[in-house]
């Protein structure tokens, strides 16, 4: 053995490194050094980036004011807040809110305020404006807003709903003289392509919907008269049957007076004749036509006639209901109708079908009256009213008697309040205003599928993190021995 | 007892605790071309013996705190660098690289004298003989502490050391 090792010996002393070895060790470990740190940081920003990504993903739009996948539900409806507020020259009527987007009429002006107004709750900028004078509520049919001038001799007008933003004055596409609506609430019907409105001076006009562009005069298709004792107060239009309630117009006391009830065919060329009508034993106050039947309110009753009636002297109800004071605004749903006035009553649309008197399924407590005279709005299960002092209600659909409001706010608006709901907002008129209630912000839930990748992620981040240092602690016990 | 505890208190000074503790540059010069020298005869490659070389002893730097300590830091780094050679060895990569020779130095003639003879009795034996005849009879490592180098039992270390120290003989007896 020490032959080979003195071999060995000989053989390996004759192996000698260079004189600047150590320098050349040095250098060597600093670029070592050097280039574990910019892996370290590289390592560290992958990382960092992935991280930050994830979470970005995971939490995207948690922010977001208001999504538009937030229904208002019997649930968190006591969670609505004011969300924003925008004045208007001249009080409002009834809001229209289709499209996000929310139309109001004033005395003076139609409105058209986004519907998600940013920033909440600040002072809300129109859309547009257009100046139409005294105008009753509008209606959103197939991108044309239409909206009639209440004052006598006043018109009828169709804008574009896309008209602009950024607050400009908007021009109608045409308008259409009818002689002035005799209530502010009612709004033009359009249906099959007509735009109906009726008159104070007992008259309705039909009007091509789609009349024309530029401002153009328009004339209607047919005009249908009910004499000018009567003035229209009430419209709606159902199965090619135009329905038209009236209240006495020359007299000191209409709400005194018995009121007529019409029926027009919709299509009414070559002079118009009533289908057939009905002396009601109150003014006619509320109309409203849905799924084979006809609900007319008057001061303290609700009736429901078959649509359309076949008898040119006109149908017996198919039930009778009773309300304190005047029925109103109605809102008819899949089984139920709400007949709003000086309270709220939820009355089964398939009541009975033999004239007697219906009770309804439930009605608002008295002390919470009067109610305005716009119709309620119906949504998600929730049925919202306005009141005499500025205030909304929100009732459950399925609520018992007496109804109590599971939810009320007060609006900061003065006067009568008139109410509209859609797609997660409420929105409130009167003559201070408009108001715009959603609830508010709150931190997205993640999906099942969110939570596993963002669980994945993190665990493999911590596997990683946890095997690097496992691994540095390892070799660094183990390799000195 | 006063002797003693004047002993204890007495303050040491750093360059008595630094002698203590030899510095690795104290190591890097003793071992260096005794490490570079015996890597050479085992992977036969000039660079690739300086490149382990390298790697051994910066592995030790970066735990000199701990080395340091060691009853033995030179075993502690011959072990890295034979871990390492035979690391190597396994890639396939190696195979290419060695067809390079070490480069000899000192008298041409007694190098090439050298090289004829060990230089050729090393290359006729594998890569793992030769790592076991260096270890053991180079190194003066017993069979046991040279297994867990070679990463085998210590009965393989021995029956490739005297495969190694067989072929070697053969080969030396026939050049001369």
């Amino acid at each position: 053995m020490s032959r080979y090792r003195t071999v060995l010996e000989r053989e390996r002393e004759r192996y000698v490194l260079p004189r600047d070895a150590f320098e050349r060790l040095t250098r060597r470990r600093d670029r070592q050094r050097r280039n574990q740190r910019i892996l370290s940081a590289v390592l560290a920003l992958v990382l960092a980036g992935a991280a930050i990504g994830s979470v970005v993903l995971a939490f995207r739009g948690a922010n977001r004011q208001l999504p538009a996948t937030q229904r208002i539900t019997p649930e968190n409806v006591s969670r609505l807040r004011l969300a924003w507020s925008a004045e208007t020259e001249g009080g409002t009527t009834t809001p229209v809110a289709t499209e996000g987007v929310v139309y109001v009429g004033t005395r003076m002006k139609l409105y058209a305020f986004p519907a998600r107004c940013h920033p909440s709750p600040a002072t809300c900028d129109p859309l547009w404006v257009a100046s139409t004078g005294p105008i009753a509520a509008p209606t959103l049919a197939d991108g044309v807003v239409y909206a009639a001038n209440n004052s006598p001799g006043g018109k009828l007008y169709g804008f574009p709903a896309s008209c602009g933003s950024g607050g400009i004055a908007c021009e109608p596409l045409w308008t259409g003289g009818f002689g002035g609506t005799y209530d502010p609430h009612v709004a033009p019907v359009v249906a099959d392509g007509l735009v109906y409105v009726g008159s104070r001076v007992g008259k309705v006009h039909a009007f091509p919907a789609d009349c024309g562009t530029g401002g153009v005069a328009c004339e209607p298709l047919w005009v249908a008269s009910v004499g000018v004792r009567w003035a229209v107060h009430r419209l709606d239009v159902a199965d090619g049957v135009v329905y038209v309630g009236t209240v006495m117009a020359a007299t000191a006391r209409p709400l005194r007076e018995p009121g007529m009830l019409y029926a027009f065919p919709s299509r009414c060329d070559g002079g118009c004749r009533p289908l057939w009508r009905s002396r009601l034993p109150g003014p006619i106050l509320g109309l409203a036509a849905a799924d084979g039947a006809l609900y007319v309110g008057t001061l303290g009753e609700v009736y429901a006639f078959p649509s359309p009636c076949d008898d040119p002297r006109g149908c017996a109800p198919l039930w009778t209901g009773e309300t304190r004071g005047p029925a109103i605004g109605m809102a008819v749903t899949d089984s139920t109708i709400y007949v709003q006035g000086s309270g709220l009553y939820a009355f089964p649309t398939a009541c009975r079908m033999d004239g007697r008197v219906c009770d309804p399924r439930w009605a608002s407590a008295e002390a919470l009256a009067p109610f305005s005279s716009g119709p309620p709005a119906f949504s998600d299960g929730l049925v919202y009213v306005g009141t005499q002092h500025g205030r909304i209600h929100a009732f459950p659909a399925s609520c018992s008697d007496p109804c109590e409001p599971i939810w009320t706010e007060h609006t900061g608006l003065l006067g009568w309040v008139n109410v509209a709901a859609e797609e997660g907002m409420v929105y409130a008129g009167s003559e201070d205003g408009l108001a715009a209630f959603g609830l508010p912000p709150e931190p997205r839930r993640l999906s099942g599928a969110e939570w596993r990748s963002t669980l994945l992620f993190y665990v493999a981040v911590l596997l990683l993190a946890g095997s690097a240092l496992a691994i540095r602690w390892v070799r660094r016990r183990t390799s000195v021995r | 007892m006063r002797d003693l505890l004047r002993l204890v208190e007495a303050p040491v000074a750093p360059e008595e605790l630094v002698a203590d503790s030899p510095s690795f540059e104290d190591l890097f010069r003793a071992e260096s071309n005794g490490l570079f020298g015996a890597l050479c005869l085992v992977v036969r490659n000039r660079a690739e013996a300086e490149d382990l070389t390298q790697d051994a002893f910066l592995k030790v730097w970066e735990r000199w705190d701990r080395v340091s300590g060691l009853d033995d830091p030179t075993g502690y780094l011959y072990r890295t660098a034979f871990n390492a050679a035979r690391k190597r060895f396994r890639r396939a990569a190696l195979a290419m690289r060695r067809a390079t020779r070490p480069e000899p130095a000192g008298d041409p003639m007694a190098a090439a004298d050298a090289r004829t003879t060990v230089a050729a009795a090393l290359e006729m034996i594998t890569p793992r003989q030769r790592m076991a005849i260096v270890i053991t009879d180079l190194l003066g490592y017993t069979s046991e502490d040279a297994a867990p180098i070679l990463g085998v039992k210590a009965v393989t270390v021995r029956v490739l050391a005297s495969q190694a120290r067989a072929a070697m003989r053969k080969t030396l007896s026939e050049e001369r």
